[in-house]
Order: C-alpha cells, then sequence, then structure tokens
C-alpha cells in the first residue's frame, strides 16, 4: 500500500472535479452529458427574462437563456439562448417570450417552421414574433374557423331532430296512445322551463356585468389578458374535441333511433309511455326556439361560452 | 575549525551574550559549562547558524555562516550532529525511522544499505533492538542515546552536544559519558559539549570554556582547570565537587 | 530597543515575521518535489480525514437552511420552489465554505498548531534544521499546500451534502417536493456562485493552514506555550476567515 495516500487524495480530487463540473451543469440546467449549440434572437421587450430561464418547443424544454443583452444604439435586446444539440430548428422557426416573471417564470416558446425547410445554422438569429399582434392574430384566425364547425354540429344537430320528429311524426306503434298522459306532463315541463329561462336571463345579466369589469381589467393587465387568451385558445381546442365527439354521438343516437322505431330494447318499450311524448313534444319547440336564436346571433353564444368557460 | 568572535545576542531587549569569542580546535572535545541561563546552549547554536548574532562573526570551516545563503548554510549545517537537550525525536517516527531519517533525507542509499547504517549507528549507542519503537516507548537515557544515534548517522565533522546528562540517573549519565567518549575516539569527530555536569566535563573533555556573565570568562585545559584560581569559576566548580567524587567513585567502579 | 517599545511595536512585528514566514515558504515551493510525501500525508490529514465531520455539519446546515426557509415563508402566494432558490445559493455562496472553513479552523487549524507547537518545544524544529533540512519547506509548505488543495476539495463535499440534505429533509417533511426544490435553485442558479465559492474555500485553506503554521512554528514556553498557541490558531483562524470572507466579498461580488 505505498501509494494508498497517493491514491486516497487523487480519488478524492477527481470526486469532487467531476462533481463540481456536474454539479453546476445541472443547476444551470444544461443537460449534463449531451452538448448544446448557441442561437440568439432579437426582441423589443425581454420580459424580464434571465439567463437560466428555458426555452421551449411546444411546452418541453429544449435548451437555456444564456445572456440577456440590451443594446441601446438599436434599442432592442439581444437575447443569446442555447439549444439541445438534438433538437434542430427549421428556417421559418419564430420565438416568443411568454410568461409572467413572478408568477410562472419567463421562457423562450419557439414555433418551429415547416419541417422541410433547411436548418437554422447554430449561431444565426431566430427571428421573434411580436406578441401582442401574435395573440391578437391567433384569436383572429381561429375564431371564425370555430364558429364555422359550430355551424356544421349545428346542421348535425338540426337533422337529427328531424329524424327525432319524423319518427314521432310515423303514426304507428303504441306512441299514439301515451299521448294523453305526455300532455299532462307537458304542462310541468312548460312551467319548469320558463322558470330555467329566467334564471338563464340572470345569468346572462351577471355575466354581462362581469364582461364589462373584465375590459376594465384588461386595459391594466395585459400580460394577464394574454394568458387568458392562451388558456381560452386550449378551451377551444378541446371545445372542437368536444363538438366532434358530440357528432359522433349523434351518428350513435341515430342507430338507437333506428332500433327505437323497431320497437325492441328499452327505450322502444319505455316510448310506450304516451306521458313522454308531450314531454319531448314541448322540448322540441323549445329546443327549436333556442336553435333559431343560435343560428340568427351565434356570435353570441359564444362570447358567453368563452366567458363561462373562462371561470 | 569553529571560531565565534565578540557575538553579542539579545533576546526581547534582555542581553545574554555580550560579546563572547571562542575558537573550537579541529578533533578536540570541548566543553561549555557556566550556570544555568547563562547562554551556554545559544551560543552552541550559534555555531550552527540555528541563532544569529546580533553583532559578532561565526565562522566555521572559514565560512562566515552570517553571510552565507541559507543553501550553503544547509551545506554547512550537515556536517554537524547535534544531540539536543530532551533528544528532539521526531515522535511521529519510531527509532528506526528517526535514525534513518537524514539518511534518507540526504543520500541516495537504498533501503537495504540505509537499515544496514541505522543498525550499526543504534549498536554503536548499544540499542541494537529499539528500531520499531515509538519514542514514548523509550526512557530518557534511551532516547537521548537514540537521538545520539541519529546525530552520527550521517558521519558528521562535528558532534554538539546540547546538556547530554541532564535529567539523568547517575549511572545512566556515566553511560551516556562513556558514549561520548568512545564515539569521539571511533569517529575522530570535533566536539562541543555544552553541560554544567562537571562529572561529564571531566570524564570527556579536552578543554573546557566557562561561561559567565555573557562572555568566556575563563578557557583551559581539564588540568589548568584543576589548578584554576579564578574565585567565581572555583565556586562554580565546587559546587559540583559532590557530584565529582561521586562521578569519579562510578566511574572507578564502572570502568 | 527597550522592552516596553517592543510591546508597543509587537503586533507590526509579529505581522512582518508572519509575512517572512510566507515568504520563506513560498521559496520553499522550489523544493517541493522533496517534500511530496509530506504533502500527501497532509492531505489525508487535513482533506480526506475530514471528510466525515464536514459531511456531517455541511448536512445539518443545509437541512436547517431549509426547514427554517420554509418556515419563513407565509405567504401562499410565494412559490414553495423559492425555497431551492434561496438555500442553494445560500449554501453554493456562503455556508459551503465558511461552515467547512469554521469546522476546520478548530479541527485542522488547532492541530497544525499543536504539531509544530510541541515540535518546536522540544526542539524538534531545531533538530530539522541543524540537519541541514529546510523546517519550513518541511513543515509548513505540504501542510499550507495540502489545505489549499483539500478545502475546495471540502467545500465541494459540503455543498454537494448540504443541498442533498436541503432536498432530503424539504421533502420528507413535505415543506417543499424534490422536483420544485431544484426547479426553483435553476431559476436563480448563477455559475459565477459556484466559482466564487470555490476561490473562497482555496482562500480559507490558506489561510487557516498559514495562520495556524506560524502560531504553531514560533510556539514559545513549553506545554503552556502549545496550549496557548493551539487556542489562538483556532482563534485567529476563524476571525481571519470572516475577514478573508469580508474582502472577498467586498472586492468580487
Amino acid at each position: 500500500m505505498k501509494y494508498s495516500n497517493e491514491l486516497k487524495v487523487g480519488l478524492a480530487i477527481a470526486i469532487a472535479v467531476v462533481a463540481f463540473v456536474l454539479g453546476v451543469r445541472y443547476f444551470k440546467d444544461v443537460p449534463l452529458f449531451t452538448g448544446q449549440y448557441d442561437m440568439y434572437t432579437e426582441v423589443a421587450d425581454a420580459k424580464g427574462l434571465i439567463p437560466g430561464n428555458p426555452v421551449r418547443i411546444n411546452g418541453v424544454k429544449v435548451g437555456s437563456v444564456r445572456k440577456v443583452h440590451f443594446e441601446q444604439d438599436r434599442n432592442l435586446v439581444r437575447v443569446d439562448f442555447q439549444v439541445n444539440r438534438d433538437v434542430v430548428l427549421p428556417q421559418g422557426t419564430t420565438c416568443t417570450i411568454s410568461g409572467i416573471d413572478a408568477l410562472t417564470g419567463v421562457r423562450i416558446e419557439l414555433e418551429l417552421g415547416d419541417p422541410g425547410n433547411p436548418r437554422i445554422n447554430p449561431g444565426d438569429v431566430v427571428p421573434s414574433a411580436d406578441q401582442d399582434q401574435d395573440f391578437a392574430s391567433q384569436l383572429v384566425e381561429r375564431a371564425p374557423l370555430l364558429v364555422d364547425q359550430v355551424d356544421s354540429v349545428l346542421f348535425g344537430i338540426e337533422g337529427t331532430i328531424g329524424d327525432v320528429r319524423g319518427l314521432i311524426g310515423d303514426p304507428d306503434s303504441d306512441l299514439r296512445t301515451s299521448m294523453a298522459a305526455l300532455r299532462s306532463s307537458a304542462v310541468t315541463l312548460g312551467d319548469l322551463l320558463r322558470e330555467e329561462k329566467s334564471n338563464i336571463s340572470g345569468i346572462l345579466t351577471n355575466v354581462n356585468a362581469v364582461s364589462s369589469d373584465l375590459s376594465a381589467i384588461t386595459s391594466q393587465q395585459r400580460d394577464s389578458i394574454a394568458m387568458a387568451i392562451s388558456r381560452l385558445n386550449g378551451a377551444m381546442n378541446s371545445m372542437e374535441s368536444t363538438m366532434s365527439s358530440l357528432e359522433s354521438t349523434t351518428g350513435q343516437l341515430d342507430a338507437i333511433l333506428a332500433r327505437i322505431d323497431d320497437g325492441s330494447g328499452t327505450l322502444g318499450k319505455l316510448i310506450n309511455d304516451p306521458a313522454l311524448y308531450n314531454r319531448l313534444d314541448s322540448l322540441v319547440t323549445g329546443l327549436d326556439e333556442l336553435l333559431a336564436d343560435f343560428k340568427k346571433n351565434p356570435r353570441r353564444y359564444l362570447r358567453e361560452m368563452k366567458i363561462v368557460d373562462l371561470f | 575549525m569553529i571560531q565565534l568572535q565578540d557575538i553579542h545576542k539579545s533576546f526581547g531587549g534582555t542581553p545574554v551574550i555580550k560579546g563572547a569569542s571562542l575558537e573550537v580546535r579541529e578533533g578536540e572535545t570541548l566543553a561549555i559549562i557556566g550556570r544555568s541561563g547563562s547562554g551556554k546552549s545559544v551560543l552552541m547554536k550559534h555555531m550552527i547558524g540555528l541563532l544569529k548574532p546580533d553583532s559578532g562573526i561565526v565562522h566555521v570551516d572559514g565560512v562566515d555562516l552570517n553571510t552565507v545563503s541559507y543553501k550553503q548554510l544547509q551545506m554547512v549545517r550537515r556536517n554537524f550532529g547535534v544531540l539536543f537537550q530532551g533528544g528532539a525525536l521526531f515522535d511521529s517516527m519510531n527509532s528506526f525511522d528517526n535514525v534513518a531519517f537524514p539518511i534518507r533525507t540526504f543520500s541516495n542509499l537504498s533501503e537495504t544499505e540505509i537499515s544496514e547504517r541505522v543498525l550499526e549507528c543504534l549498536e554503536m549507542v548499544e540499542l541494537p533492538d529499539v528500531g520499531p519503537k515509538m519514542p514514548p516507548e523509550l526512557s530518557g537515557g534511551m532516547q537521548k542515546r537514540v537521538a545520539l544515534a541519529r546525530a552520527i548517522a550521517m558521519r558528521p565533522r562535528y558532534i554538539m552536544y546540547d546538556e547530554p546528562t541532564s535529567g539523568l540517573d547517575p549511572e545512566t549519565s556515566n553511560t551516556i559519558d562513556q558514549l561520548i567518549k568512545s564515539l569521539t575516539d571511533k569517529l575522530r569527530v570535533t566536539s562541543v559539549v555544552v553541560t554544567h555536569d562537571m562529572h561529564s566535563v571531566l570524564t570527556i573533555a579536552d578543554r573546557a570554556a566557562f561561561i559567565n556573565e555573557g562572555v568566556i570568562w575563563w578557557i583551559g585545559t581539564i588540568p589548568e582547570l584543576h589548578a584554576c584560581t579564578d574565585k567565581t569559576l572555583c565556586d562554580f566548580v565546587r559546587a559540583n565537587e559532590y557530584q565529582i567524587g561521586e562521578g569519579r567513585a562510578a566511574y572507578k567502579d564502572n570502568p | 530597543m527597550s522592552a516596553n517599545t517592543i510591546r508597543v511595536l509587537e503586533p507590526f512585528i509579529a505581522l512582518g515575521r508572519f509575512f517572512l514566514l510566507l515568504a520563506r515558504a513560498f521559496r520553499s515551493l522550489r523544493e517541493v518535489a522533496r517534500y511530496w510525501k509530506n504533502i500527501f500525508e497532509q492531505m489525508v490529514h487535513i482533506g480526506i480525514e475530514s471528510i466525515p465531520i464536514v459531511a456531517l455539519a455541511a448536512l445539518f446546515s443545509g437541512a436547517v437552511t431549509t426547514v427554517q426557509t420554509a418556515h419563513q415563508l407565509v405567504s401562499p402566494f410565494i412559490p414553495v420552489s423559492i425555497i431551492g432558490a434561496v438555500v442553494v445559493p445560500s449554501v453554493v455562496l456562503e455556508l459551503g465554505a465558511v461552515v467547512t472553513g469554521f469546522l476546520l479552523a478548530g479541527r485542522v487549524g488547532a492541530r497544525i498548531a499543536a504539531e509544530l507547537g510541541t515540535m518546536r518545544v522540544t526542539e524538534q524544529i531545531d533538530a530539522l534544521e541543524a540537519m541541514g533540512l529546510n523546517s519550513v519547506g518541511y513543515l509548513i509548505v505540504p501542510r499550507v499546500v495540502a489545505g489549499v488543495l483539500m478545502f475546495p476539495v471540502l467545500y465541494v463535499v459540503a455543498c454537494v451534502v448540504a443541498i442533498g440534505g436541503g432536498i432530503f429533509v424539504g421533502h420528507y417533511t413535505g415543506e417543499v417536493p424534490a422536483g420544485e426544490f431544484i426547479a426553483g435553485a435553476r431559476e436563480f442558479f448563477r455559475p459565477f456562485d459556484a466559482t466564487f465559492g470555490l476561490l473562497k474555500s482555496l482562500v480559507f485553506g490558506f489561510v487557516i493552514t498559514a495562520v495556524s503554521c506560524y502560531k504553531g512554528y514560533y510556539t514559545r514556553g513549553g506545554a503552556e506555550g502549545v496550549g496557548r498557541a493551539t487556542t489562538e490558531a483556532a482563534v485567529t483562524s476563524c476571525v481571519y476567515l470572516l475577514l478573508a470572507d469580508l474582502v472577498l466579498a467586498a472586492t468580487l461580488l
């Protein structure tokens, strides 16, 4: 064991050096073993970005901010950041600085360009998309699209309802015998509906008040509005999917109705109760009215929906 | 040859040596005697440059220790073996390593050669078996003998003894004296013995220098010491007389 | 010079003697190859053997810092990840180096002063010199070099253990989940802090070993002198460590 002292010391120093380097890289949030390359961008407003903040693509962290430097002569901020070596940024990639300083931490979001484009060379600039315009344009772009989709879904619902009406109008089966009972229930249902209508109008008034409050806040709190809008976007996305599932539900409903037509299944038997018909009849009338209103100005409902979603 | 000329030295404002001059001749054994605190050890330490005089000159083989560079001073010191008062064995090492230490440090000998030399030295001080023992495990006399073995390990030309017998019983003192005498004969070295033990002086020294009041009060051969008439020296020697008598008796019984 | 004048000038004499000793040690660095074995021996004594106690102290200081930071965060609007953002820089910048320093001022400083002091009063240092050996090169250089080289190692150990202890305690007391702690630490981590801490530990290593060597090397007055030198070494090391801490912070931050 002639070298035991040397061995101990050597090992300790080697381990310490490795621990130091890895530790610093770990907390610098640099991947411990993979390399990174440099990029930079120029923005008008760094929004409190500091070195070490994350760089993300679609919400996944792919790098970190290295340096934020204000260039006085050009009156803009140069942000140097590093991106993991395995991430390729194609031409057309833009970046935005998002997030709110105190709340969630600021970050750079990269919006990748067309993957077919040649890559942006390491060390080059990634153009910045101006954020305010970006949010607005996103909204302007997406809202009519959504309205169209809502329209087409409503068409589907209308068709279904037509089918239902056809079924009811069919002078076949025990439906007619259950009419009398249905009619008496209809009175109750009508009352109920009226009651609900007043409730709904109350809610709408509230919502109106809230929305005027909101517009007042909006002018003061652009950042949180921007965040709200991004969340609204998410809500719209989920609404899209909800609507598509509604469509498929409608299809299933068609099939079920066909089976009811046959008079088979639980529902077929249930339909033997004439009271149900009455209820359905008045429901359809109410629904028709609602639909007519909806069709006339869908945007009103849409906006309400948005605002309701917000909370 | 070691020459001290008009050495002055003070500690913390208190002068201890006030103009001492002394010459140690080649091959002799010089005893420096004096009362405790008279500056005997201080004078001895000047000879190897452990202390620098406030004024005065120290020459060792013609080299001026005051002006010499530290490197050269180290070279001069390698001609010396020093036995310190308490032995000054390194207590982090066992006896063998203590004796081997200067050899390992200053020579390129192989471990076997070093081992041979160490055993030879330990045999000279009549302690061939203490190699593995740590200094605190040895008695005071044994520590001094091991320290002596270390002092002679590099075959020095000069050996300095700082109070070699102080704190030892008369019998062990005798053994040490005998050892010093036989080493001096065997190794043909120049020795300086700092002591207040007159028995040692009479046994081993060729000449004696008496320090008093910071100067070399008296210097002469042993026969001259017996015949001395200086009152201060006589008082000092006489104060030791009982001890001398004892020592002589012991020496005669145990030659 | 009279004894009184000397007493007045004593602090300056001591300072001058200290720097002359350092200068001599610096010159002796050339002979470092001869004392290679001693350096490794001292590195083991000063460095390796201190790892357990440093780790223990670091573990507790990291854990305590975490718990206390959590205790101070009463507002529900501040995310708990802030705990990580407070604890890691405190450890890296200050606690890691200073806790190690204080601990070793006691452990290493006292040991060095006692060793050298004993060697001085039993004339072992004179014996070394009388052999023609450079006692400064043989005794002081290895200790100071070992201090300067091993303190950063101990600093890294202290940081790793303290942060680890902080994460562990924070996680298992439910104050802050490990992921939040690390995320917070990353958010506010500056690599300069670590470099600065490393530099600090290096300076502390030098200060502690140099001051203790000085105290030990110039010990006077037998066993009592050794005791005094030992105490003075530990206390003076701590004082100069704090002074060095302040000077570094004032000049480099």
